[in-house]
C-alpha cells in the first residue's frame, strides 16, 4: 500500500514583485516535527502561507492530503484537516480569550455549541489559558496571545499544523509547556514548525528543512545537519576574527564555529545553532538568527 | 516641527472627500448659503484631526526625549491641508452666496476641530496609542446625527458664534494639558496617574 | 492535559451559515454604536410621537439615522474586525464568501428593531386616530422606507468594509450616503412631473413631505411608496452580494457577478415603477 504523504510540493514558485521569495522548492512531509529554518526573508512564511492554502503559487504544484486543493469544496476539505498559526495575527476587538478561540472554532464548522464550547476549553487547557480565558485579548500579554494563536491552531486536533514562530514572546517555562503541546501532536499528525528558535527545532523535530533565498538549502534528519558541524566548533580564550562566528560566553571563554582551529582551542560539542551557521555562512551572520 | 509620522491616507483621503464635498457646496450656493450642505463638509476635516494625533508606534516614541506636546504641534501641521480647504471653500461659497454666515461657519468648524482633538489627545494620554477610528466614529457620527436631528447647531446662527468660540478655546486648553506636562502617557495597564501618586 | 475531542463531522454551508451569523449578530447587538443609536431612535420617536400629524410617515428618517446612518460605521467596524486574524481566518474551511454572508445576516439585527419600531409607530398612529389623507397603504410603505434603510446602512458598511482598508472608510461611506440623500430632495424642489421623481427618489433613502415655504402647506411628494422599498431592497441585495464577491473565487464569483447583474436591472425596474406613479403632490 502506498503511504499518501500529508505535504507534497513540486517545484513550488512564488515571486513578489520579481523577487523570489520561494524558487523551485520540492517538499514532501508526512507525519511528525519538521523544523524549518532559515534568515528573514528566506521564504519560510511563504513556503506556510502556501501549505496553509492562503496563498496560491505562481508555479509548480501543491498537493495535501493526495489532493490538489483547486475549487471551494476541495480547499475547504483540506482546510477541515489542518490549523494555522501565522506569523503576525491581530485579534478582533472586544473579544475575551474564549470568545475568539469560540469564533474561530465556528469558523472552522463546529456548529455544536456543547461539543465547540468543550473543544475550546480543551485547546485553552493545552495551552495554559484556561485561567485567563474570560479577560479580553487586549488585556493580554503578548506571549499569552501568541499561546491564544496556537490555541486557535489546535482546535480539532488537526492532521497538519503549520505553526509560523509560535514560541515568539513566550516564556521558557511555557516555551516547555509548548514543547509537551507539539511532541505530542507529533505523534500522529504533520506538524510543520517556522522558528528562528533553533533550540525549538532540535528538542522538538526529527527532521529540519533550511530555506534560504527560496530554495531549499538542507533537507534531512536533525542529527545530520549537527553533524555537518563536527570538528568545527572550539572553544578559545580569544575571538578568531576569521571564523565564521564566534561570540564570548558566559565562562569568559569564546565560541568559535569556522573552518580551522585557532591557536590553543579545544574542540566543543557541536549544536543545531552552530551547523545551521556554518551552513549559511555569512548570510546567517548578517541576517540574523536568535540564539 | 513638522507632520512626519501622521497617516497621509487618512488626512489625504478626507482632505479629497471634504474638497468634492466643498466644490459641490460653491455650486450649490446659487439659491443661498447651502448650510446643510457646509454641516456634511465638515465631518471630513473632523475626521482628519481625529487621526492625526494617531501613533502606531506610541511605545517607542513615548520614549524619545522630544515630547509628546511638541511632537503633537508638530503633528497639527497636517491639518493645514483640510483647514486650508474649508476656509476656502467657505469664501468661494460666500462669493456666490454673500448672506452666508462666514463667521460663524469659521468659528463653528474651530469648535468642532479642537473638541475632536481634544478627545484623541485625551485618549492619546490615556495610553491609547490610536484614538482615530474611535474619535472619527464619535465625532463623525454627532455631527451626522446633528445634521438630521438639529441642523441649526452646525453652523449655528450668530448668536451663537459666542458658544463655539468657547467650546474651540476649550478644546485648545484640553489639548495643550493633556499633552503637556513631564510625566508620559499612560501605558495600558499601569494604574491610573491619580492612584500612582497615592501610592507613592 | 486533557483528553482529544473527535473533530466534528463536515457540517453543512447552511448550518455553518447559521451558527456564524448569530455569532455576528450577538457582536453587532453589542456595538456600541448600535445601542447609542437605538437610544437615540427611542428618544427621537418619542418626542416626535407627541407632535403627531397625518404626515407621520416621514418619522421613517429616525431609524434610517440612528440605525442605518450608524449602521455604516457598524457594518464596516466589525467587518475591520473580523479580518484582523487575517490568514488564521482565510485558512478556516468557512471561506470568505461564507463570513461576509454572515455579516449581512447580522445586518438583519438594526431591521428586527426598525421593524419593531415601525409597528409601535403605526400602532401609535392608529390611536392617534388622526385624519388619515394619504391612505394607510401609502403610510405604512412610507414607514418601511426606514426599516429597509436601517438594513441597507450596515449592508454599505460591510460593503465598503470588504473593499477598503484605508482609515475612516465607514464615515466617508456614512458621509456619501447622506450626501447622496441630500442631493436627491433637490428633485422636491423641482415641479411635480416624472423627471422630478426620479431625482427624488433615486436616494438610497427619501423624505415625502416638503412645503414650499416656511408658512406654506406641507405636500406629500409623487411616486410610489412601495415599489421605492423594492428598489430600496434591491440597493441592499447589491450591497452584500458586491461585499460577497470580494472574498469569491471560481465559479462562485462568477455567480455571483451575474446575480448583481440580475439586482442592477431590478433596482432601475422597481425605481422605473416607483417613478412611474403619478407624480402629482397631495396638500395634506
Amino acid at each position: 500500500m502506498t503511504v499518501v504523504p500529508t505535504v507534497a510540493l513540486t517545484g513550488v514558485t512564488k515571486r513578489f514583485r520579481g523577487t523570489a521569495a520561494l524558487d523551485d522548492v520540492h517538499l514532501t512531509l508526512g507525519p511528525g516535527i519538521t523544523g524549518l529554518l532559515g534568515p528573514n526573508g528566506a521564504g519560510k512564511t511563504t513556503l506556510l502561507r502556501i501549505t496553509a492554502t492562503v496563498l496560491t503559487p505562481g508555479a509548480g504544484e501543491v498537493v495535501l492530503f493526495g489532493t490538489r486543493p483547486a475549487g471551494p469544496e476541495q480547499l475547504a476539505a483540506v482546510r477541515r484537516r489542518l490549523g494555522y498559526l501565522p506569523q503576525e495575527m491581530g485579534h478582533p476587538r472586544g473579544f475575551t480569550g474564549f470568545g475568539f478561540v469560540d469564533y474561530m472554532a465556528v469558523l472552522k464548522e463546529w456548529t455544536d455549541r456543547a461539543a465547540r464550547h468543550a473543544e475550546v476549553r480543551r485547546v485553552l487547557e493545552l495551552v495554559d489559558l484556561d485561567g485567563v480565558a474570560a479577560r479580553r485579548v487586549s488585556a493580554l500579554s503578548g506571549g499569552q496571545r501568541r499561546r491564544l494563536g496556537l490555541a486557535q491552531a489546535l482546535l480539532g486536533d488537526p492532521d497538519l499544523l503549520l505553526l509560523d514562530e509560535p514560541t515568539t514572546g513566550v516564556d521558557p517555562g511555557q516555551r516547555v509547556t509548548l514543547r509537551q503541546v507539539l511532541s505530542r501532536a507529533g505523534e500522529r499528525s504533520t506538524v510543520l514548525l517556522s522558528t528562528h528558535q533553533t533550540e525549538d527545532v532540535a528538542a522538538l523535530c526529527d527532521r529540519v528543512v533550511v530555506l534560504d533565498g527560496g530554495r531549499v538549502r538542507f533537507d534531512g534528519a536533525v542529527a545530520d545537519l549537527v553533524a555537518t558541524a563536527a570538528g568545527r566548533v572550539w572553544l578559545a580564550d580569544a575571538p578568531d576574527p576569521a571564523a565564521r562566528a564566534s561570540w564570548r560566553t558566559g565562562t569568559g571563554r569564546h565560541r568559535v564555529v569556522g573552518q580551522a582551529a585557532p591557536a590553543g582551542a579545544e574542540p566543543a560539542e557541536p549544536t543545531l545553532e552552530d551547523a545551521y551557521l556554518l551552513l549559511l555562512g555569512e548570510r546567517a551572520r548578517t541576517t540574523g538568527v536568535a540564539a | 516641527m513638522s507632520p512626519r509620522g501622521v497617516d497621509p491616507v487618512a488626512v489625504g483621503g478626507a482632505s479629497a472627500v471634504g474638497a468634492v464635498l466643498l466644490a459641490g457646496c460653491v455650486l450649490a450656493a446659487g439659491d443661498g448659503p447651502p448650510y446643510a450642505w457646509l454641516h456634511l463638509a465638515l465631518v471630513p476635516p473632523a475626521v482628519a484631526a481625529a487621526f492625526v494625533l494617531d501613533e502606531p508606534a506610541a511605545a517607542a516614541a513615548d520614549a524619545v526625549p522630544s515630547s509628546l506636546r511638541r511632537r503633537t504641534a508638530g503633528r497639527l501641521a497636517a491639518l493645514s491641508v483640510p483647514c486650508g480647504l474649508w476656509t476656502a471653500g467657505v469664501a468661494a461659497v460666500a462669493v456666490r452666496a454673500p448672506g452666508t454666515a462666514v463667521g460663524a461657519l469659521l468659528v463653528s468648524a474651530g469648535g468642532v476641530l479642537a473638541l475632536t482633538l481634544a478627545a484623541a489627545a485625551v485618549l492619546r494620554r490615556a495610553g491609547v496609542a490610536e484614538p482615530g477610528e474611535a474619535v472619527a466614529a464619535g465625532a463623525g457620527g454627532l455631527l451626522l446625527a446633528t445634521l438630521v436631528f438639529a441642523p441649526a447647531a452646525v453652523p449655528m446662527p450668530p448668536e451663537g458664534t459666542l458658544a463655539w468660540a468657547v467650546a474651540a478655546l476649550a478644546g485648545a486648553l484640553v489639548v495643550t494639558l493633556a499633552t503637556g506636562g513631564g510625566a508620559w502617557p499612560r501605558r495600558p495597564g499601569s494604574p491610573p496617574r491619580v492612584l500612582a501618586r497615592r501610592r507613592r | 492535559m486533557s483528553a482529544v475531542l473527535a473533530r466534528p463531522a463536515p457540517s453543512t454551508r447552511g448550518a455553518t451559515l447559521r451558527t456564524l451569523a448569530a455569532a455576528e449578530a450577538r457582536r453587532y447587538a453589542r456595538s456600541p454604536v448600535f445601542l447609542a443609536g437605538v437610544l437615540l431612535l427611542l428618544w427621537a420617536t418619542a418626542t416626535s410621537l407627541g407632535d403627531l400629524d397625518d404626515a407621520g410617515g416621514d418619522l421613517a428618517v429616525v431609524p434610517a439615522a440612528c440605525l442605518g446612518l450608524a449602521g455604516v460605521l457598524v457594518g464596516h467596524s466589525l467587518t475591520r474586525s473580523t479580518s484582523r486574524p487575517g490568514d488564521a481566518v482565510r485558512a478556516a474551511p468557512a471561506d470568505g464568501a461564507l463570513r461576509t454572508a454572515a455579516l449581512a445576516l447580522a445586518c438583519l439585527v438594526p431591521g428586527a428593531v426598525a421593524l419593531a419600531w415601525a409597528v409601535w409607530v403605526a400602532l401609535a398612529l392608529a390611536a392617534a386616530d388622526l385624519p388619515v389623507a394619504i391612505g394607510w397603504g401609502r403610510q405604512a410603505g412610507m414607514l418601511a422606507t426606514g426599516v429597509v434603510a436601517a438594513v441597507g446602512g450596515p449592508l454599505v458598511g460591510v460593503l465598503v468594509g470588504r473593499w477598503t482598508r484605508f482609515p475612516g472608510a465607514g464615515l466617508v461611506a456614512a458621509v456619501v450616503l447622506t450626501g447622496w440623500t441630500l442631493a436627491c430632495t433637490a428633485g422636491l424642489m423641482m415641479t411635480a412631473t416624472r423627471w422630478g421623481t426620479l431625482v427624488h427618489l433615486n436616494a438610497p433613502f427619501a423624505t415625502w413631505t416638503s412645503a414650499d415655504g416656511p408658512d406654506a402647506p406641507p405636500w406629500l411628494a409623487g411616486g410610489s411608496p412601495w415599489w421605492y422599498v423594492a428598489y430600496q431592497v434591491a440597493l441592499c441585495g447589491l450591497a452584500a452580494t458586491a461585499a460577497m464577491v470580494h472574498e469569491a473565487t471560481g465559479a462562485r464569483r462568477t455567480r455571483l457577478w451575474r446575480v448583481l447583474a440580475v439586482l442592477a436591472v431590478v433596482a432601475v425596474g422597481c425605481l422605473a415603477l416607483a417613478c412611474a406613479a403619478d407624480p402629482t403632490r397631495v396638500f395634506l
